[in-house]
């Protein structure tokens, strides 16, 4: 019988793996203190003293906060472990354990993310509320964003896999992430909080499931969310969220299964 | 052969090489085009959220980015990746064998940095720069003007990158420094007066306004204030002089213990 908490062991190890690699992480602190300063600088020279798209000027300083310390809690690298796994063979190794790959890789990444909790998302908090002391929040909104924080997790997670998925078809997979990176900066709210665009753009980012990566998070934790004049709230978006993570999972494992069915591994 | 005919017997590799993975390559091209256009896209959702940027017009700021996507495209594709470059010769001792060859290191270095993949950031420049320049009155003065101030800014990105690439030999290896130089490039997206005036002080002092702030003002025929535009110019030409004698110091103390 296969031990229960065997899953947890793939935490474990990825924690241990992101422990060697913590002055790259510190160093992530020192670069998000450069890029808040442009930030500042940029925001206090446009939205000073006004309020655009639902933002003051402490709002958006909190959402360019906000943006690094997500990014700190979701990021992984499952689209170029799983790309290059697929190129060179390794993707047997993964296949030969005794969990799915789609389990294991959720707990390699909850083990690396639990330690960026601690190295970088901690200190970047705390940093943030030293200089700007933030107002206080309802009790709803820690709730909320731990809650889209999760849906953001998962949503990043899935996106990569069937990034690293396309492997199993294209020699060199580099300029698809590409592209999906630009387009998840700008649809997902990292350019610009989604609030600031037409009314018309907003309603086809409300149908997008790259909200969930950045802004529903971010507009949580803030308690400003809003997209579209349709009235959704917040935990609308959640529930909403969660129910498109079904497709989003279904055509993942069904990418997987269709790609590894004809995998051969050359090279292992 | 001499030296030119060696860059451009690179390039052609370069392309060849991409060549063998066109898909890859396509997407590549796609999403460097794309990458330029969210200046443009975010300087838009602004104004129509109703922000500004005192007396700058969105598609003078648009105008701006367009520049930058121009000069600092050029800047990308002949040799801003030498800071990259060279931190991986430092490390795996490559450098050690570039210094034997009969052929400056510094310009083999650079010319193993070639990105065909940054044409179409330049590209994309030229698109944004036509569109905006279609809102705005331009002239073909403004446009040969604008190409003469564009020389020191890409001279400055040349200095800054002499400059990186030298730390990284000096110190085997800055860990991010690629990262940290896109910061400070970051600055030059948006026009002096965003600034405020604590930083208009420093800036002026500041060469980064040489890679398209300058070029912009001569593209619109507005006024260039002289002493503005030589403090950019004589920070600037400190920074590629510095950057130079940098290296050639650096290259001395470089072991290349496992070259």
């Amino acid at each position: 019988m296969l031990h229960p908490l065997r899953h947890f062991e793939a935490a474990k190890a990825s924690f241990k793996s992101a422990v060697q690699y913590r002055a790259g992480m510190l160093l992530t602190i020192l670069l998000s203190v450069v890029n808040v300063a442009v930030m500042y600088v940029i925001w206090g020279a446009v939205i000073a003293g006004g309020t655009y798209g639902g933002y003051t000027f402490e709002d958006m300083i909190l959402h360019t906060v906000l943006q690094l310390i997500i990014n700190a809690l979701i990021w992984d690298d499952w689209n170029n472990m799983l790309g290059n796994a697929i190129h060179d063979g390794g993707l047997y190794k993964y296949i030969i354990r005794p969990v799915s790959l789609f389990a294991y890789a959720f707990w390699w990444k909850a083990g690396s993310r639990a330690f960026a909790f601690f190295v970088e998302a901690l200190p970047m908090l705390l940093i943030f509320t030293a200089v700007f002391s933030p107002s206080f929040m309802t009790p709803e909104q820690p709730l909320a964003f731990l809650l889209a924080l999760t849906l953001a997790f998962l949503y990043y997670l899935l996106f990569n896999m069937l990034i690293g998925f396309s492997a199993f078809w294209m020699k060199k997979t580099d300029g698809l992430e590409w592209i999906y990176i630009i387009s998840r900066n700008i649809l997902s709210g990292v350019l610009l909080p989604l609030s600031f665009y037409p009314e018309t753009v907003q309603e086809v980012f409300f149908f997008l499931p790259f909200q969930y990566i950045y802004y529903v998070p971010s507009t949580a934790y803030i308690g400003n969310y809003a997209l579209t004049s349709w009235n959704v709230t917040i935990w609308d978006s959640i529930i909403i969220g969660t129910v498109g993570l079904i497709p989003l999972g279904i055509l993942t494992t069904t990418v997987w299964w269709i790609g590894s069915k004809h995998y051969e591994g050359v090279g292992v | 052969m001499n030296w030119a005919k060696q860059w451009l017997h690179y390039i052609k590799i370069r392309f060849m090489e991409h060549l063998q993975y066109p898909g890859n390559s396509l997407f590549f091209l796609i999403g460097f085009f794309l990458t330029q256009f969210q200046g443009p896209i975010f300087v838009l959702a602004l104004y129509n959220a109703g922000a500004t940027i005192q007396g700058w017009t969105k598609w003078e700021i648009v105008l701006l980015q367009g520049l930058f996507s121009i000069v600092g495209g050029t800047a990308f594709t002949y040799f801003w990746g030498l800071t990259y470059k060279t931190s991986t010769y430092v490390r795996d001792g490559r450098l050690e064998l570039f210094r034997a060859r009969p052929i400056s290191t510094l310009r083999l270095v650079m010319m193993h940095s070639f990105h065909v993949q940054d044409y179409s950031q330049i590209l994309a420049g030229i698109v944004i720069t036509l569109i905006a320049a279609s809102h705005l009155p331009i002239t073909i003065a403004g446009i040969i003007k604008a190409s003469l101030y564009a020389i020191p800014g890409i001279l400055f990105l040349l200095g800054l990158t002499i400059l990186a690439a030298a730390l990284q030999v000096h110190f085997t290896n800055v860990p991010r420094m690629g990262e940290i130089l896109g910061s400070l490039l970051d600055y030059t997206k948006f026009p002096k007066r965003a600034f405020g005036v604590a930083q208009a002080s420093l800036v002026s002092l500041s060469p980064l306004f040489l890679i398209n702030y300058y070029p912009t003002k001569a593209l619109l025929n507005e006024p260039i204030t002289l002493t503005g535009f030589t403090y950019s110019l004589l920070t600037g030409t400190v920074i590629l002089i510095a950057g130079i004698i940098y290296w050639n110091y650096a290259l001395t103390t470089y072991q290349g213990a496992q070259g």
